[in-house]
């Protein structure tokens, strides 16, 4: 069963903790460039948003399908969307074809990298303070997001109707 | 690929008056003072020390100092501190504000940034890892800090930087402006922001692609990790009552690595755009009794948007409306009646303290300057120490350990009801803070405020970042010997003993109150307790000063040579 990292941006409160373990068990560095998870934040009315940004394991892969050597592949222990290094050219056409910017150029290496899940126990997951990243099975998904919606549509309609 | 474990290796001098920048290794300083506040301190005593240094003049020096955990997994290492000489005091200026800024400062390659000098004309600072240019800020002079970071993002053309910067406050020179970092928290003691206006440096944008290197990944996710499980259970920030104020949104925020969100953000579209952090302005509202919602949420915008301290403002527009009262200054003074809970007239007294008009030019200066402007015995009415124009208020004094007489930078002498202890207490809280802020962790963390970072903690991080074996003793000894740096900078300054010492409002009408029954109501008993500090530190009993022994036995020769050669 294939497993994906559910974000929730109203949840995520921009602590970056995510990338930090990220990097650190992938590189052995604080280094958030070089993490596979980013939090990106944008400041509306003065107030804070952010956004992590990962890999959304795709059933039809942009950056597979975009890369001209074939070095994008679905594999490991959990069949993330992982990357050869040896026979990736550092062409970037992956970071272009990802619609949600997750693939991206390690700055020490040149090559691609991507999540990949920690191979079955992802700490992003583990260490998130909000619950704003889940690990969630993909077919569980749809029915988590519905839970939440409804949820959402039970407060307002309490409110209305007070 | 840098050369030593957790440090970014460099420091950062910009010198304003020549338009120059240049680095020097930080392994020079961290090896008495570790980083953070220690090797700041150290910069402000080797460069803007002597008396004869004018706190708004081109000789100080701004220091934004990180640590060695700054910047790394560790929880609540997003904080960036700053030390200067500040213009409100006259002695150590010390503030933190927290968010990533510090952080980006350090993967850009510089665990300090010094600022000296004096530009003649407005100018930002930015830093794009290597590349450090200093530009015209002719389109950001006079910004308020919301909009002061659009400019800068839009000139730079970079959404990911991260950014200081002052408002119309600390380029006015307000001795209470701060400096306010890109979590929309702020520097706030100390009157920092002065300074940076002072230097004519309107804002500081940082962005850095570098990382920092750990010599013991594994163990060191270990700890972090357990760290960060430890807070989490016992953060007590996470639970807020007033989340549903009103129909804005609210949003906690945090810092860097940080799992305690103790940053509230309300969004209130019925006043102006703009963020309102409720846990200082709820501290403001307290003393200056306006109850209309509305009014204090524009007050406290007002506050964010011009970059001043609201502590401070809370009690500069308590004292005057107090003189109002007495009749000591009247209509004629301010332009309008004070009255106790009137938000109107509060506010537009903030917006002249802001401008620097008519009444607000003489707010503006501070506490202290304005009693000597107004005189007549106005200082009656202050609950002002030496050590700057931010107090407890009178409830929570009893609830927060006490009331500090004597401080670095605001850190005040614990004044509970029992008077056994007390030194130890407040020795006991200085240290706490102080080995957080030279490591680059958070104070609010550590065990005085009743969560799990103690010194065996950031012991045990540190060691496993650096590779070598620090333990809580070691680091104990860093931080006393950066506390009596600390000191012997204040005392070369002109500190003494008699200087500290309460107001006359704490031992005559406070003591009244039923909160203070019991506690020390003649001022020998306070003298008791600053005895038994003095011992504790290791200070000269008549004057305060740090004896020759105590300096040197903490490796401090050169001060207590350099004190000596002063006084």
């Amino acid at each position: 069963m294939q497993y994906i990292i559910s974000i929730d941006a109203t949840k995520c409160n921009g602590c970056r903790i995510c990338e930090m373990v990220c990097s650190l068990s992938h590189t052995g560095t604080c280094w958030p460039e070089r993490a596979r998870v980013r939090v990106i934040s944008k400041e509306t009315n003065g107030q804070m948003n952010s956004v992590p940004v990962l890999c959304m394991q795709c059933e039809i892969p942009a950056c597979r399908l975009a890369c001209p050597t074939g070095a994008t592949f679905e594999g490991g222990p959990v069949g993330a969307r992982l990357v050869a290094a040896e026979k990736c050219i550092g062409c970037s056409a992956c970071v272009w074809a990802c619609p949600f910017g997750a693939s991206e150029l390690d700055v020490v290496t040149g090559v691609a990298h991507r999540c990949d899940q920690c191979e079955g126990d992802p700490l992003c997951v583990k260490h998130c303070p909000t619950e704003a990243l889940k690990y969630l099975p993909e077919d569980r998904l749809a029915m988590a997001e519905q839970r939440r919606k409804v949820e959402v549509m039970i407060n307002f309609q309490r409110l209305i109707h007070r | 690929m840098k050369s030593s474990y957790l440090y970014a290796g460099k420091i950062l001098w910009v010198d304003l008056t020549r338009g120059k920048f240049w680095t020097t290794p930080t392994v020079s300083y961290a090896e008495r003072f570790l980083g953070g506040r220690g090797i700041g301190v150290r910069i402000v005593w080797e460069k803007s020390g002597l008396p004869s240094v004018d706190p708004l003049g081109p000789d100080n020096v701004l220091s934004f100092n990180s640590g060695p955990l700054t910047g790394t997994m560790m929880p609540g290492s997003g904080r960036c501190h700053l030390s200067s000489k500040s213009p409100l005091t006259g002695l150590l200026g010390m503030a933190s504000f927290g968010g990533s800024f510090a952080p980006e400062l350090k993967y850009a390659g510089y665990d300090h940034l010094v600022i000296t000098g004096k530009s003649a004309e407005p100018v930002y600072l930015a830093i794009n890892n290597e590349e450090i240019t200093i530009r015209s800020a002719a389109n950001l002079w006079g910004l308020d800090t919301y909009e002061t970071p659009k400019v800068l993002h839009k000139e730079i053309n970079d959404e990911e930087i991260q950014w200081a910067c002052i408002g119309p406050a600390g380029e006015k020179l307000t001795r209470f402006a701060t400096i306010i970092g890109s979590m929309r928290d702020s520097a706030g003691g100390t009157g920092l922001g002065a300074v940076m206006g002072s230097k004519k440096l309107k804002a500081v944008a940082v962005r850095g692609t570098g990382g920092l290197r750990i010599a013991d990944p594994g163990r060191f996710y270990e700890v972090c990790a357990h760290t960060l499980d430890s807070l989490k259970v016992s953060a007590p920030h996470r639970t807020v009552s007033i989340k549903r104020l009103g129909e804005e949104g609210c949003r906690m925020t945090n810092c860097l690595s940080c799992p305690t969100s103790c940053e509230e953000e309300y969004y209130n579209p019925n006043i102006r755009d703009g963020v309102i952090y409720y846990k200082w302005f709820a501290e403001m509202a307290n003393k200056i009794g306006v109850r209309d919602m509305m009014l204090w949420q524009e007050l406290a915008l007002h506050i964010n948007r011009n970059g001043y301290d609201a502590g401070s403002l809370g009690d500069m527009v308590v004292w005057a409306t107090e003189l109002f009262e007495q009749g000591m200054i009247n209509e004629k003074d301010v332009g309008f009646p004070l009255a106790r809970g009137n938000g109107e007239a509060y506010l537009k007294l903030a917006e002249m303290t802001a401008k620097r008009e008519g009444f607000g030019d003489v707010l503006a200066e501070g506490l202290m300057r304005a009693t000597r402007a107004i005189g007549r015995g106005s200082e009656r009415y202050t609950l002002r120490t030496y050590a700057g124009d931010k107090e407890r208020t009178p409830k929570r004094l009893t609830e927060f350990y006490g009331h500090f007489a004597e401080g670095v930078a605001g850190t005040r002498i614990v004044f509970p009801k029992e008077d056994e202890g007390k030194a130890e207490m407040v020795a006991s809280i200085e240290d706490a803070i102080g080995r957080a802020e030279i490591v680059g962790s958070c104070k609010w963390h550590t065990e005085f405020n009743g969560l799990p970072v103690t010194a065996d903690v950031l012991a045990e991080v540190l060691s496993t970042g650096l590779g070598k074996r620090i333990n809580a003793h070691e680091l104990s000894i860093y931080q006393k010997r950066v506390r009596q740096l600390e000191r012997a900078f204040n005392c070369r300054e002109g500190l003494r003993r008699e200087y500290e010492t309460l107001p006359d409002q704490y031992i005559t009408d406070l003591m009244m109150d039923a909160h203070f029954e019991g506690m020390a109501k003649e001022r020998s008993r306070l003298e008791a307790i600053k005895d038994d500090f003095y011992k504790l530190r290791g200070w000269d009993l008549t004057t305060g000063v740090p004896t020759r022994a105590t300096l040197e036995s903490l490796d401090l020769k050169d001060v207590a040579d350099e004190l000596e050669k002063q006084n």
